[in-house]
């Protein structure tokens, strides 16, 4: 029973299932009888679709037929031997010939005679080698004996049995090829004159050369052949730089060959070398040059030998280094033998006025003076000439210091005063500073201008006047202008002389001369100085009436104005209480000296060996002014100052001090972060300006009273008596430290020297240079200097004579130096 | 899911355990196919899910066993139904390859309505073959049946290691290894 129901259950979801999946089978057919019928809708359609094609395929066949008919172009068609099958009316119309006499005539019986072998050849290639479609253009004539150029495009159609046909389609270009003609004419006749004017270039010496753009040589020309020793044939396909071209300037012509491709022409020189090795120099005009199209196809160089001015130019530079050399050598010399002359002149000077101290007769009274009246024209002269080569030679350095222009008029006039008395002639001064008298420049050169002006004037004048003018014309923010004049009442000039006045060595006339004697030289350094200050000497004169000369400076205001002291007093106090210095130095004697005056004007102050002190004793004490060597052992001063700088606190001032002159230095000194410069040796003047103009405390000297002291005539007298003044005491320090150490430094130096260590010539040079100023032996400092820089010319030669004779001088001074200390030690006790 | 794997199921139930259970798991399932299939219908998953399940209760075997039983009775039905397949290749791995590459795309374009599960496979260098089952309705036990007919069937001793990648089972990787 159950079984039963079961199997029932079975039957009857077997009997569902099938209706199920017949139902489903049922759906798939009529899907896929759909689609089917769906096809058979398509196919229909497509066969429409196609029939339409046709139709429409037709249509515009006969609409082609109708343009073929009315074309522009000429379209016509001949069998495989070149009869005429169809021709179209614009075809008709270019011949002049009906449609019916054309056809089944031959096409090649229109082509006008020259032309037809080219035709015929040109048919039977295409016919042989297959060409399916090309262009040609011929000319024909037309019935009524017209020319008729035709440019055709004709298509070789072949049929299935392997015959063909041609098809063309042609147009008449009469009117091209006409203009084309034209042009060609016009083409030639450019060319003609581009030959004319080329060849002209070529008679003119000029090589002429055409590259392309990848710099290719394209032409030469003869004369260009003729300038490089090659042929056209060697030279055409090459590479111009390649071939031609010296190896330094290669990359000059590639930028020149950039310039061409961007149009742009130029002018510049180049090496060539020729066939034959031998080099030229050329002269190079480079253009591009344009095709048809206005592209650049490449350029044109014109090519100029200018090797003989090349070493007209070379001879002409050694002839010029030759004559600055020996213009140099005559001022070296011109120094030298001021130097050796001025020597004994001090000697002649000194002793004729001990002659004059003791008995003599009148007449041997007057010897003495002319004696030393001539030596003292000498010496002026010799001072003179000296000066003069050193202004000429470049040497002179413009030394600029505040100072007061009031009181240099005022000492000028009080020292020309008393000259001017004797000659019962008055001097005047004329100063309007306007409140702004101090000014920064190079004091000892204006002092020198002024004195030759005012030395001038007196000489030039019996009576009258003489007045020294120096106004405050404008001021800008940092500079002002002044006006300087020095006026007479003398002889004047004729303006003849007038003209030569400031040239060296011509005195009005040489009457004048014997006259007023004087070197003649004094106008011509004043001149220069002027000029080496920024202005421009003048003169004006009316013979009989007197002369005026003049000039304006445009000066620095100083900004250290309120402080400026006095330096004329002869007492003073000393205001420089509570700062405090650092002094950087290694050298012995400089130490000594610096600090002697340091100690004199009661200034505190750090003394350190060297550069790595000075950065260790920077950082634990506070200054307010750094005196700073630059060159020391350890660490030198350039390094220190660097390091100083980077350091935390106030940007005191750092004064660089050297025994070089080189304006270099100083330019090294300031860009390392120096403030200022002071020139070794320099005077207790020179020291304290530098610390006023720093600080702006007045360290006003004590002038001292009592005994004079007269150094040996051989040594730099004038010098000492600056920098020591009346501390004897001092000089003799100097003086005994210069005699324990002098020996073995120069000894040193020659041992060096004998080593070819010049390296270290040129520091110990440089070390002991200015220790000779500080014992008045200035000449052995010009010495010391000259091996420096003869070291720096690699002259080792002469470094090592000069290293020698400064051995020798040395040891011959020694005796004049003890003497000295003697008598320095008996005045002071 | 394909009416094809309702039918031959229910063939192998009857085949194994005769009609009566048959009867029963359908009457028991309450199926809105009310458990008449053909081979080309197609009926939710889930019914063959419920069918599985009921036939546990009812017999006491494991589903995962029995799925994988089907998976061998099944493959006796491919092998008779599509033997192009089977000639196509000389040898098991061949084969294994072939069914993400060639058998279900082919199945695909025959029933674009098919849920079938992707297969990614490939070779080590020790020569074994690695395949991971991946698949929403979880019928790796039934793969499993047909990688062990399909390796008997190319004459090929082998072991297979099966690893769940994904708890639910939606993606195992079987490591089959020849023995030689
Ligand atoms: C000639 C050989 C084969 C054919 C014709 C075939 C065809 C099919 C068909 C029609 C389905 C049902 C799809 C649906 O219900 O929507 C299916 C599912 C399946 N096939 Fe195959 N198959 C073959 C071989 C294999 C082999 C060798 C494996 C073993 C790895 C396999 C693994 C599976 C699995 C696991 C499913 C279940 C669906 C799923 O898990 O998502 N098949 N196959």
């Amino acid at each position: 029973m159950n079984e039963l129901e079961i199997l029932q259950r079975k039957l009857n979801r077997e009997r569902l299932a099938r209706k199920q999946a017949e139902q489903i089978l049922e759906t798939k057919a009529l899907e896929l009888f759909q689609a089917n019928d769906s096809l058979k809708k398509l196919n229909e359609s497509l066969e429409d679709q196609i029939s339409q094609r046709t139709k429409d395929l037709q249509e515009s066949e006969s609409k082609y037929r109708n343009v073929i008919d009315q074309a522009a172009d000429i379209i016509y068609s001949t069998d495989e031997n070149g009869y005429f099958t169809f021709i179209n009316p614009r075809g008709s119309d270019a011949f002049g010939y009906t449609v019916e006499e054309i056809i089944g005539t031959r096409f090649i019986d229109f082509v006008i005679d020259e032309h037809k072998t080219g035709l015929y050849e040109y048919y039977t290639k295409i016919k042989k080698g297959g060409v399916a479609n090309d262009y040609y253009e011929f000319p024909i004539r037309s019935k009524d004996g017209q020319i008729h150029w035709i440019g055709q495009n004709v298509n070789r159609v072949e049929v299935p049995n392997g015959d063909f046909y041609f098809n063309a389609v042609a147009r008449d270009i009469t009117l091209r090829k006409n203009t084309e003609k034209e042009l060609d004419h016009t083409r030639q006749a450019l060319q003609q004159s581009e030959v004319k004017y080329r060849s002209v270039l070529e008679n003119m010496d000029l090589g002429l050369m055409e590259v392309d753009n990848k710099g290719i040589i394209v032409r030469v020309y003869e004369k260009f052949c003729q300038m490089t020793g090659y042929s056209p044939k060697e030279l055409i396909g090459k590479d111009a730089i390649e071939t031609l071209i010296v190896k330094d300037y290669e990359d000059v012509l590639r930028t020149q060959d950039k310039n061409r491709l961007e149009r742009k022409s130029s002018v510049y020189e180049a090496r060539i070398r020729r066939k034959d090795g031998k080099e030229i120099w050329v002269l190079i005009s480079g253009a591009p040059f344009y095709n048809t199209e206005g592209e650049v196809s490449g350029s044109l160089g014109i090519h100029y030998d200018i090797s003989d001015r090349k070493n007209l130019e070379a001879n002409l530079e050694i002839a010029k280094e030759k004559a600055v050399k020996a213009q140099r050598a005559e001022q070296q010399f011109l120094a030298n033998m001021s130097h050796e002359i001025r020597t004994p002149l001090n000697a002649i000077i000194g002793m004729s006025h001990l002659l004059k101290d003791s008995e003599l007769d009148d007449k041997q009274i007057e010897f003495i003076e002319i004696l030393s009246n001539s030596a003292n024209l000498l010496k002026g002269l010799v001072s003179d000439i000296l000066d003069i080569s050193k202004i000429d030679s470049g040497m002179a350095e413009m030394n600029e210091t505040a100072f007061d222009l009031s009181e240099l008029a005022y000492r000028l006039i009080k020292t020309f005063g008393i000259r001017a008395e004797e000659r019962s002639i008055s001097i005047v001064s004329n100063i309007d500073c306007k409140g702004k008298s101090i000014v920064e420049s190079d004091k000892q050169w204006l002092n020198q201008i002024l004195i030759n002006l005012l030395g001038n004037a007196i000489k030039f004048t019996k009576e009258g006047q003489i007045e020294l003018t120096i106004k405050h014309i404008s001021d800008t923010k940092s500079y002002s202008t002044y006006y300087f004049e020095v006026s007479d009442t003398g002889i004047g000039m004729n303006p003849e002389e007038l003209k030569k006045v400031f040239t060296a060595f011509k005195q009005a006339n040489t009457q004048v001369q014997r006259e007023f004697g004087g070197t003649g030289l004094g106008l011509s350094i004043s001149s220069r100085l002027v000029s080496l200050l920024g202005g421009q000497l003048e003169a004006e004169s009316v013979m009989n009436e007197g002369s005026r000369f003049f000039f304006s400076l445009q000066l620095k205001s100083s900004s250290a104005t309120h402080s400026m002291p006095k330096r004329i007093s002869d007492f003073s106090t000393r205001i420089a209480e509570g700062i405090k210095l650092l002094v950087v130095e290694d050298n012995q004697m400089n130490q000594k000296y610096i600090l002697s005056l340091l100690n004199k004007w009661d200034i505190d102050y750090d003394i350190v060996d060297d550069g790595l002190q000075a950065v260790e004793i920077y950082k634990t004490s506070t200054y307010d002014l750094i005196f700073m060597d630059l060159s020391m052992p350890v660490m030198d001063g350039y390094e220190a100052t660097g390091i100083i700088r980077k350091l935390p606190g106030k940007q005191i001032p750092i004064i660089a001090l050297t025994a070089s002159t080189f304006l270099s230095k100083k330019e090294l000194a300031l860009q390392s972060g120096m403030t200022d410069f002071l020139a070794k040796p320099f005077t207790p003047d020179d020291l304290s300006l530098m610390i006023e103009k720093h600080i702006g405390t007045s360290v006003a000297i004590a002038k001292e009273t009592g005994d004079t002291f007269a150094y040996d005539v051989t040594l730099d007298t004038k010098y000492l008596d600056e920098i020591y003044g009346n501390d004897y005491v001092y000089a003799l320090d100097m003086f005994s430290i210069y005699q324990d150490m002098i020996i073995d430094e120069v000894n040193q130096l020659h041992t060096f020297a004998e080593g070819d260590a010049y390296a270290d010539v040129k520091k110990q040079a440089h070390k002991v240079k200015p220790v000779f100023s500080m014992v008045g032996l200035t000449h052995l400092t010009v010495l010391s200097e000259q091996i420096e820089s003869l070291v720096q010319e690699k002259k080792t030669k002469d470094v090592k004579r000069m290293c020698e004779e400064l051995k020798n001088k040395v040891t011959l001074s020694m005796p004049t130096i003890e003497a000295e200390i003697q008598r320095l030690r008996n005045m002071t006790n | 899911m394909k009416g094809i794997v309702f039918t031959e199921f229910l063939d192998m139930v009857e085949q194994k355990f005769g009609y009566e259970v048959v009867d029963q798991i359908i009457e028991e399932s309450k199926l809105d196919s009310n458990g008449i299939y053909t081979a080309v219908g197609t009926y939710p998953h889930s019914e063959v899910v419920t069918l599985l399940m009921n036939l546990s209760d009812k017999v006491n075997i494991d589903p995962g066993a029995l799925l994988k039983e089907f998976g061998k009775y099944l493959f006796d039905t491919f092998l008779a139904s599509y033997p192009q397949f089977f000639a196509a290749v000389d040898n098991a791995f061949s084969f294994l390859h072939s069914i993400d590459n060639h058998i279900h795309v082919e199945v695909l374009k025959l029933y674009p309505d098919a849920t079938l599960p992707k297969f990614i496979s490939h070779e080590t260098e020790d020569g074994a073959m690695i395949m991971t089952y991946m698949s929403e309705r979880k019928m790796a036990a039934l793969a499993e049946g047909l990688i062990e007919k399909s390796l008997a069937y190319y004459k090929e001793e082998c072991t297979i290691q099966t690893e769940n990648l994904k708890e639910d089972g939606s993606e195992v990787r079987f490591t089959i290894k020849r023995i030689s």
